[in-house]
């Protein structure tokens, strides 16, 4: 089952990169996520490994992830090696004067039901996604640079 | 710590436990992680659309290691409790931790449901069994309250009932793992139990013959009186909720007196306060 969710922000692929490319961010914004725990020293690049899961109706799943693509300013794509069977992108590509965001997981439940469960949890999980690009857009076009205070000067003269 | 004291523990079996470890060794073996991986989405249906479980706590439990799991049970031999908390452990998991749950022997021996159990990694009830489970670094499930929790009235469906059985920290100060309590609320509304027939069952001399210490009698589906709930019955789709406690290491806590009456106290006084207070923030039982 397939699940993907794209939004447009209001800002250049580097602005954007800053939150998309920084995976110890996602806990901060990713809608539904209950653990994000790195579990290599990389936390970013080909090879990081972290272990995720998310609140699916009544219980928590996922397993334990690795990056397996990684290109600055583009996209990152990820696969699980135990627990849930998935994998998933994070992508950005320049769209007029912003930045299109696709979100998108991919995942394999076996098994009797496993076809009516992935349509159930695949409508919770494209909804989480929906949620975390309005996050990230609100993040990205208003508080960004919140974080970084001493960036721009306060008349906005840098 | 936990791992080298399970190590001095291995050491420690005594010859002639070592047999019977080694057959329940097969047991253990029948556990099949890709049956139990296809089974979970059927599993997620029951527990999300049917019984409305919500599952709090798991973040508490240890990432690695042995445990033993202490869980109070009820919904009569139809415990929708045991379905949630293996459902949402192998979920939170992975079928790749080993967690077996001990069952009585009706279970696991029945023709068909005992071949199914065993795959699912239940293993028939006993302190052997479990002390070899945690001996190979896997964790364990055990409900101490056993039959007579199960099936105990509705007017007690509030009450944590391990029947002063202390087995569980015996087992817990010789293996030398920590204690997660499980507690869970809402089976008990999924039929009407309506007497436990202690009386009765010890009239019968059932414990002598089948290791019954009851005879329940209760209101069910299909059966309307049901007797025994020998075959089980059609559970009412009742709100499930369950919370893993914090770990309690009653060796580290109690020392020697780890299998005393004062642990024994404590621990199930932890599980008692935290029901007592998922029945207080029940809104409409046993709907929301």
């Amino acid at each position: 089952m397939r699940v993907q969710q794209s939004i447009v922000i209001d800002r250049p692929p580097k602005d954007v990169w800053r939150l998309i490319g920084d995976l110890t961010r996602y806990p901060s914004f990713f809608a539904g996520i209950t653990k994000w725990d790195p579990k290599s020293e990389e936390r970013s690049g080909v090879g990081a490994r972290y272990r995720v899961l998310m609140q699916v109706g009544s219980i928590q799943a996922g397993g334990t992830l690795h990056v397996t693509e990684w290109q600055e300013n583009v996209g990152i794509a990820w696969e699980s090696e135990a627990g849930i069977q998935m994998s998933g992108r994070s992508e950005i590509e320049p769209e007029g004067a912003g930045t299109r965001v696709r979100l998108e997981i991919d995942f394999t439940l076996p098994g009797p039901g496993g076809w009516l469960v992935e349509r159930i949890a695949g409508r919770i999980v494209g909804r989480n996604l929906w949620a975390t690009l309005l996050a990230a857009r609100r993040i990205i076009e208003h508080e960004q640079d919140e974080a970084q205070p001493f960036s721009r000067s306060p008349l906005g003269r840098s | 710590m936990i791992g080298s004291r399970m190590d001095e523990k291995l050491d420690l079996i005594e010859p002639e436990k070592r047999a019977f470890v080694s057959g329940v060794a097969a047991d253990l073996e029948a556990r099949d992680p890709e049956y139990i991986r296809s089974q979970l989405p059927l599993m997620w249906l029951l527990t999300t659309l049917y019984f409305r479980a919500e599952v709090k706590g798991f973040e508490r439990i240890p990432e690695e290691g042995p445990l033993l799991f202490v869980a109070n049970h009820s919904g009569g031999n139809m415990t929708p409790d045991s379905i949630v908390f293996t459902l949402a452990f192998n979920t939170y998991f992975g079928v790749e931790r080993p967690l077996h749950a001990l069952a009585h022997a009706l279970v696991t021996s029945y023709p068909i449901l005992g071949t199914l159990a065993k795959k699912w990694g239940i293993v028939t009830a006993g302190p052997e069994a479990a002390k070899a489970i945690l001996v190979r670094g896997h964790s364990v499930l055990v409900y101490p309250g056993g039959d007579v929790e199960v099936h105990r009235p509705w007017t007690a469906r509030h009450e944590i009932r391990f029947d002063g059985r202390k087995g569980f920290l015996r087992l817990a100060k010789e293996a030398g793992v920590p204690i997660v309590p499980v507690v869970s609320l809402g089976g008990q509304d999924t039929y009407m139990p309506l007497t436990d027939g202690r009386a009765i069952a010890k009239a019968l001399r059932l414990d002598k013959l089948a290791r019954l210490k009851v005879l329940p009698i209760s209101l069910a589906l299909p059966w309307g009186l049901n007797i025994g709930d020998f075959l089980g019955h059609i559970p009412l789709p009742a709100k499930i909720r369950q919370e893993v406690l914090e770990p309690i290491d009653v060796v580290a806590k109690f020392g020697d007196d780890a299998d005393s009456d004062d642990a024994y106290d404590y621990v199930t006084g932890r599980m008692q306060e935290t029901l007592t207070a998922m029945a207080a923030s029940r809104v409409l039982p046993p709907f929301v």
